[in-house]
């Protein structure tokens, strides 16, 4: 395991829900489309994601937060980034494709769940996994 | 704009009343008696997970880890696999891993943490910090 900085999975988090809601406020199907490649690029190519460079370049040097490393994986992040991407691209088609209701509620989402960490600790992604398992859709791996 | 903000408002509400559910199923085990759950006479907190969640190891182990080292002896942490022992699980109305269930020292259930609980909320909730500072009074 290496030393991740939880605060910079916040800041991702944090800065990911701004920017969908500013979207569906300002109802710019293309900053969600900016955004899931943002997203996509950043699951590709970590060092080179915008919010990380941001945390890094911006926040850190000016004293607006601090690092907060602790043991931790990589992928499970990266993974959630990827849906995240995944998420907000078919927000983006959907809303290309004038399925405005389930475009945003997409978008939404994406939000939603990205705060429901932050705010509540509360990975909705082990609750979705847990219930499927618990409900035998999801077999345990030998 | 105002029939957006309309609708943030609305998803805001449902996310915090949702959570405000979640919060009262968690409540609702409080103060239920837990005695045969313990195997000294010392606060348990059972702790629950799936071999592939992956919080658990890389944030709920090392919060634990960390409470057991600042209160050593003070108080017993037990893993329990929620798919090995479902009965447990829904003894305590798991709903996700990783789920904290803390026990007081006489069996009484404390609180019920569905997700992430970090070290400083489980001391508080045990009053592992207040009990040490009620210690070292009454040696003084």
């Amino acid at each position: 395991m290496n030393k991740i900085d939880h605060n910079a999975i916040k800041f991702n988090q944090v800065s990911l829900t701004i920017v969908t809601v500013l979207a569906f406020l300002a109802t710019a199907p293309w900053l969600v489309g900016v955004l899931a490649l943002v997203l996509a690029a950043s699951t590709a190519w970590p060092q080179w994601g915008l919010f990380r460079l941001l945390y890094q370049r911006v926040a850190l040097p000016l004293g607006l937060l601090r690092a907060n490393l602790h043991e931790d994986e990589q992928a499970p992040h990266r993974f959630s980034q990827g849906v995240g991407a995944a998420f907000l691209g078919f927000s983006w088609i959907a809303l290309q494709a004038d399925a405005v209701v389930l475009g945003w509620v997409l978008d939404l989402l994406v939000a939603v769940l990205a705060m429901v960490n932050v705010v509540f600790d509360f990975c909705a992604g082990c609750f979705v996994y847990y219930q499927l398992r618990r409900a035998g859709l999801i077999k345990q791996q030998a | 704009m105002p029939e957006r903000l309309l609708v943030l408002l609305i998803v805001a509400a449902i996310v915090v009343a949702v959570w405000a559910l979640v919060r009262l199923r968690a409540t609702s085990f409080k103060g239920r008696d837990a005695t045969d759950l313990l195997e000294a006479n010392r606060p348990l907190i059972l702790a629950f997970s799936t071999p592939d969640c992956v919080p658990c190891r890389t944030a709920q182990k090392p919060a634990l880890d960390q409470l057991q080292r600042r209160f050593p002896g003070r108080v017993d942490v037990r893993e329990v696999d929620a798919t090995v022992h479902p009965e447990l699980a829904d003894r305590f109305g798991i709903l996700t891993v990783p789920s904290t269930v803390v026990v007081r020292a006489d069996g009484r259930i404390l609180a019920v943490n569905y997700g992430l609980a970090r070290a400083d909320k489980l001391t508080a909730q045990l009053n592992l910090n207040g009990q040490r500072h009620i210690e070292a009074v009454s040696r003084a």
